[in-house]
C-alpha cells in the first residue's frame, strides 16, 4: 500500500515541478544555479566515467590484446577468444555458472517465496522474529560464510565429517569431491540469499489488497490454490526484477564463494574466478573471459525480462 | 453414512489438513532459523575450544574459556592491524560517499537541466556494473597510471584510491535510493526557503538534506555493510600488511589448513563478525525498511 502511494505522490510532485521551474526556465541563465548543478553533479559524473564506465570499454578493447601486465600490449584481434574457445577449463566453469544460476536461483525464489507467503499475510507467531534471523546471513561478509561452511565441510574437524561419524561412515571433504564441491558451494549461496530475496517479497505481498484473500476463503479456495492464483500474479513485477538481476548477482556471488572456499581447486572455477586467475599474468586473455560473461550476464537477463513479460495485474 | 455423519468426517478432514498445513508451517520456520542460527552457534563455541578440542569432538562444548584463540588472532595473525585498517576505510569511504552522492542524488531528482536524463540514466546503468566484474580493467588501469607517472605500485597499493574506488561503485545504488525520497519532498519547502532569501546551496545544506535524513542513514547503513565486507577489491589492490578484516580472515583460513591452528580461525571469524552483528541487532528494522525503498541490489 505505501508503496503505490509514495509512487502517486512522486508523480505529482514531478509535474509540480516543472510548472514551478518555468518562469525561471524563460529569464536569462540563472548563474548560481548553473554553479550549484555543476558544483553538485560533476565531480561525482567523473568519478563514476572514469572508474565504473571507461573500465568495461577498457575491458572490451584488452580482450582483443596479448598482455601480460607490465610488457607492450600487442594487437591480436580474436586470438584470445579463439583459444579461449579451446580451454576446457574454460567450458567447466561456464557448466559450473549456469549449474549455480540454475540451482541457486530455483531454490532461492523457490523459499524466499514460501517464507515471505508466511511471514507477511495470516496468523504466523513469531513473525518479526524469523525475518530477523532469516536475514543475517545477507549482512555477513562473504569471506565469512565461506569460512563457516568450509569449517562445517572440512574433513578432520567438520560437521559433516563427524555426523559420518557417528554412523560408522568415512568421509573424505566434500569439498575435494568433483562431484560434490559445485552442490557444496550452491548451498552455502542459497543460505546466503533467502533472506534478503524474502524481505523484498514480503513488501511485494504487503501491499496486495486483504479482501481478495477474504473472498477466497468464503470461496473455500485452499491457501496453496491463494497462493498461486492471487499472491504470484500481483507480486509478478517483484518477482520478475528480482529474477532479472539474480543473473548477474549469482554470477558475481559465486565469484566470491569460489575464490574463498575452493580458489577453483577440484574443477570448481566459475567464469569470473577463471577470470581472476589470470590475474597479472595473462590480461588479454583474462579480459576476453570478462567480455564474456558480460554478454552472456546481460543477455540472459535480458532474455528473462523478455520472457517473464506479463501484463500487469492491476488491483 | 447420514448427512450428519458426512458433514462431520468433512469437518474433520478439513481439520487434519489445516493443522497438517500449520505444523508444516512452523516445521518449516523452525528448521530454517535453526540451520541459520547453529553454524554461528557453532562458531561461537568452537572460538572458545582448543584446536585439540575441536579435532576431538565438533559438537561438545567447550570444557573452558580458551581466550588465547583472540589473543593468537589478534596479534599473531595480525586482525587488530586489519580491524583498525577495516575502520579507517569503512569510515573515509563513507564520508566521502555522503559527501558525493547526497548533492548529486539530490540535484538529479530536482532539477531539470540539459543532459539531466542522459546523467540519470548513466548511474542507472551503474546498477547493473558489480565492482567485482571490473576489478581487473581497474586495477591495470591505474596500475598502468602509476607507472607512468613512475610511482610503481604507489597508486594501487594506496588507501586513498580503494577509498574513492569503493564510493565511486557504489554511487550509483546510493543516488538511486535517495532519488526516490528527495523526488517525494514537497516542492514548497524550497519555495519558502527561496523567500526567506536562501540561495540554491543553502537550501540543499539546511533544508533539503536534513529532511532526506532517513534516507541518509539507510544509505549509511547498507555501505557500510557493503565496505566492511568487501574483499575482492581490498585483496587485488592492497599489499597484505595493509589489508583489511575480511582479507585477513581469508590468509588465517588458508593459513590453519597448513598449520592447523582452527581454535584462531574461529576466533579471527568471530572478530569478523560480531561487529556487524552488533550493528545489525540495534538497526535491524531500518534495514528491510531500507531495501523496500531502494528496490533491488546488485
Amino acid at each position: 500500500m505505501n508503496d503505490t502511494m509514495v509512487n502517486v505522490s512522486v508523480e505529482e510532485q514531478k509535474s509540480d515541478g516543472l510548472q514551478a521551474e518555468t518562469p525561471i526556465r524563460n529569464k536569462k541563465i540563472d548563474k548560481t544555479r548553473v554553479l550549484f548543478i555543476v558544483a553538485t553533479v560533476v565531480p561525482s559524473l567523473i568519478l563514476f566515467i572514469l572508474f565504473v564506465i571507461f573500465p568495461v570499454f577498457s575491458m572490451f578493447s584488452t580482450s582483443l590484446q596479448m598482455w601480460d601486465g607490465i610488457g607492450d600490449k600487442v594487437f591480436v584481434g580474436f586470438d584470445n577468444y579463439e583459444v579461449l574457445f579451446k580451454d576446457d577449463t574454460f567450458w567447466k566453469a561456464f557448466e559450473n555458472t549456469l549449474f549455480l544460476i540454475v540451482v541457486v536461483t530455483i531454490f532461492t525464489i523457490g523459499l524466499a517465496l514460501f517464507f515471505a507467503a508466511v511471514l507477511s499475510k495470516g496468523k504466523t507467531k513469531g513473525k518479526t522474529f524469523f525475518r530477523i534471523v532469516f536475514y543475517i546471513p545477507n549482512i555477513l561478509s562473504i569471506v565469512v560464510i565461506s569460512a563457516i561452511f568450509s569449517a562445517i565441510y572440512a574433513p578432520s574437524y567438520g560437521l559433516i565429517g563427524a555426523i559420518a561419524k557417528l554412523f560408522g561412515g568415512t568421509y573424505t571433504g566434500w569439498l575435494g569431491d568433483v562431484n560434490a564441491v559445485m552442490w557444496c558451494i550452491a548451498v552455502a549461496m542459497i543460505w546466503q540469499a533467502v533472506g534478503y530475496y524474502m524481505v523484498m517479497y514480503i513488501a511485494g505481498m504487503d501491499s496486495v489488497p486483504d479482501h481478495l484473500y477474504e473472498a477466497a476463503d468464503l470461496e473455500g479456495c485452499g491457501k496453496m490454490r491463494q497462493f498461486f492464483i492471487i499472491t504470484v500474479p500481483l507480486t509478478w513485477e517483484v518477482i520478475r526484477t528480482t529474477l532479472t538481476f539474480f543473473v548477474i548477482s549469482t554470477i558475481n556471488m559465486s565469484f566470491l564463494f569460489v575464490d574463498a572456499m575452493t580458489q577453483g581447486e577440484a574443477n570448481s572455477h566459475v567464469l569470473l574466478s577463471y577470470m581472476y586467475k589470470f590475474f597479472g599474468t595473462q590480461y588479454g586473455y583474462a579480459m576476453a573471459i570478462g567480455t564474456i560473461v558480460f554478454v552472456f550476464g546481460y543477455g540472459i537477463s535480458l532474455l528473462i525480462q523478455f520472457l517473464t513479460k506479463r501484463e500487469i495485474v492491476q488491483y | 453414512m447420514n448427512v450428519q455423519d458426512r458433514i462431520l468426517s468433512q469437518d474433520l478432514k478439513s481439520k487434519i489438513s489445516r493443522y497438517t498445513g500449520i505444523f508444516f508451517k512452523y516445521f518449516s520456520l523452525i528448521l530454517f532459523a535453526l540451520l541459520i542460527l547453529l553454524p554461528l552457534f557453532w562458531v561461537v563455541m568452537s572460538s572458545f575450544k582448543t584446536t585439540l578440542e575441536i579435532n576431538a569432538d565438533p559438537f561438545a562444548l567447550p570444557t573452558k574459556l580458551y581466550f588465547q584463540n583472540y589473543i593468537n588472532a589478534w596479534e599473531r595473525a595480525e586482525m587488530g592491524t586489519y580491524f583498525l585498517n577495516s575502520i579507517f576505510l569503512t569510515a573515509a569511504s563513507l564520508a566521502l560517499l555522503i559527501v558525493l552522492a547526497v548533492p548529486c542524488s539530490y540535484t538529479l531528482s530536482r532539477f531539470k537541466f540539459p543532459g539531466s536524463k542522459v546523467i540519470s540514466l548513466i548511474f542507472m546503468a551503474g546498477l547493473f556494473i558489480n565492482v567485482n566484474y571490473i576489478v581487473l580493467p581497474l586495477h591495470s588501469m591505474l596500475y598502468e597510471f602509476g607507472a607512468a607517472i613512475g610511482v610503481g605500485t604507489g597508486i594501487t597499493d594506496n588507501y586513498f584510491t580503494v577509498i574513492v574506488l569503493y564510493a565511486t561503485t557504489s554511487l550509483s545504488f546510493s543516488i538511486y535510493l535517495m532519488s526516490s525520497y528527495f523526488k517525494a519532498l514537497s516542492p514548497s519547502f524550497e519555495e519558502a526557503a527561496k523567500i526567506d532569501g536562501c540561495g540554491y546551496f543553502k537550501t540543499f545544506l539546511y533544508i533539503c538534506a536534513p529532511l532526506a535524513l532517513p534516507s541518509i542513514l539507510t544509505v549509511i547503513l547498507f555501505n557500510f555493510l557493503s565496505f566492511w565486507n568487501e574483499y575482492i577489491l581490498a585483496q587485488t589492490f592492497l599489499a597484505v600488511e595493509k589489508s583489511t578484516l575480511p582479507v585477513g580472515l581469508l590468509r588465517i583460513m588458508r593459513e590453519s589448513r597448513v598449520s592447523n591452528d582452527i581454535g584462531r580461525m574461529y576466533a579471527g571469524l568471530m572478530i569478523v563478525m560480531v561487529p556487524v552483528l552488533l550493528v545489525y541487532a540495534c538497526v535491524q528494522g531500518q534495514l528491510t525498511k531500507g531495501i523496500t525503498m531502494g528496490g533491488v541490489k546488485g
